[in-house]
């Protein structure tokens, strides 16, 4: 274990939590291509330590969100049943899906999702403004820093946001990731939770996720703590890091970044043999 | 349900996600400095954290900075059910009692997950 490997992992991995905590993902999506690209790592070994820097996004940023009050706690963890059920259903999906047929129908998704982020924004935005429901155990509200105003919100059309959060806990079990690509345009577009709230909450709930992935890998011997140690220890800074640009930045630059990264996570799988 | 205890909650699980994360990293950092240092480090390539505890509750001889790794990695693992937990714990202090089933509920499942993945 050299300390040039040591720097080269943890910057790898401050990169991917500096963008996972900024767009409300794991960073897996960043991570594994560094380690398997640039560094060699085998691909069982790139997705054990994804997922144990999911985990380490999720509990740094959440730590942060949680006490800002950006974090929907009651509706993540009412989400968070049917992502724990879906990954536990994604383990038995795996043994019936041919692996190259479901990277190709993930990627197309994204394709859809990202689409529908770019040109439905507005709508969900105008809708939540509009909304002056009764407040109830699954509303919330936050400061945001960013334009200084104080945010609220009801959440709505909860069992569709459900159902995608069913088939993202499904799809995290099987690629190893931490889910929030699907459920923050979920959260977002179907309940009208403001971005900031949703990416917040998504972050919150996908440790949970991963943390059930882990413990498979763990058990099969794919967690090498010589690079899933200083992979995480970047995740760490760069989550911490991402929190804090996120009180900063706008609501709408978060939501285009977020499309810019579906898109081009998209064109990968796409061209990947 | 009041604003009260909403922040009570939000207080104990960022106190659950922040101890786990600190405790994790001071022991992956001290784990890195000494494996680092170390002239002749013990095991190369794949580390498997699961066989080091094995080995160490085995009486095995194995190496303080690989020790430290496998410990800040298993409780960072282990953070998001302590998370669940204090939330478990906060609801049933506030008589939440629809939240309470669902913090339950994911605990629950979560156990299972873990039992069947180390079975």
């Amino acid at each position: 274990m050299s300390a040039g490997s040591v720097i080269l992992i943890a910057c790898g991995g401050a990169a991917a939590g500096t963008l996972g905590a900024l767009l409300g993902l794991g960073g897996g999506v960043f991570l594994i291509p560094f380690l398997v690209l640039a560094l060699d790592v085998p691909m069982h070994q790139a997705i054990a330590t994804s997922i144990v820097a999911v985990i380490a996004t999720s509990s740094a940023g959440a730590a942060m969100n949680v006490e800002r009050g950006t974090v929907n706690i009651r509706l993540g963890m009412l989400l968070e049943i049917v992502t724990v059920a879906g990954a536990l259903a994604g383990g038995i999906t795996a043994s019936y899906l041919d692996g190259t047929m479901l990277t190709k129908i993930f990627a197309i998704l994204l394709f859809g999702i990202s689409g529908a982020m770019a040109i439905g924004g507005r709508i969900a935005k105008r809708v939540e403004n509009r909304d002056k429901a009764t407040r109830t155990a699954l509303s919330g509200e936050y400061f945001d820093d960013a334009v200084h105003t104080m945010v609220s919100y009801h959440v709505k059309n909860l069992p569709g946001t459900m159902v995608v959060s069913l088939i993202a806990g499904n799809i995290s079990g099987l690629l190893g990731l931490g889910g929030g690509i699907f459920k923050v345009p979920a959260m977002h577009l179907l309940s009208g939770i403001p971005m900031k709230a949703a990416t917040a909450t998504s972050n919150f709930m996908i440790g949970v996720t991963a943390a059930a992935g882990a413990f498979i890998y763990l058990a099969e011997g794919h967690l090498n703590v010589h690079i899933a140690a200083p992979a995480a220890l970047g995740v760490l800074a760069g989550s911490m890091l991402g929190v804090k640009l996120s009180r900063v930045l706008r609501a709408e630059s978060v939501k285009w970044a977020f499309v810019i990264v579906l898109f081009a996570v998209a064109i990968q799988l796409l061209i990947r043999k | 349900m009041n604003e009260g205890s909403d922040i009570r909650t939000e207080r104990w699980i960022s106190r659950a996600l922040r101890a786990g994360v600190v405790t994790s990293a001071v022991l992956m950092i001290v784990g890195v400095a000494v494996e680092t240092a170390s002239t002749y480090p013990l095991m190369d390539g794949l580390v498997d954290p699961l066989a080091v505890v094995r080995a160490a509750l085995s009486g095995y001889a194995v190496s303080t900075g690989i020790v430290l790794l496998s410990g800040g990695i298993l409780i960072l693992m282990l953070t998001p059910i302590i998370r669940v937990l204090a939330a478990l714990v906060t609801f049933i202090l506030e008589n939440d009692n629809t939240f309470t089933l669902v913090a339950a509920v994911v605990l629950g499942m979560f156990v299972l997950e873990l039992l069947v993945s180390l079975s």
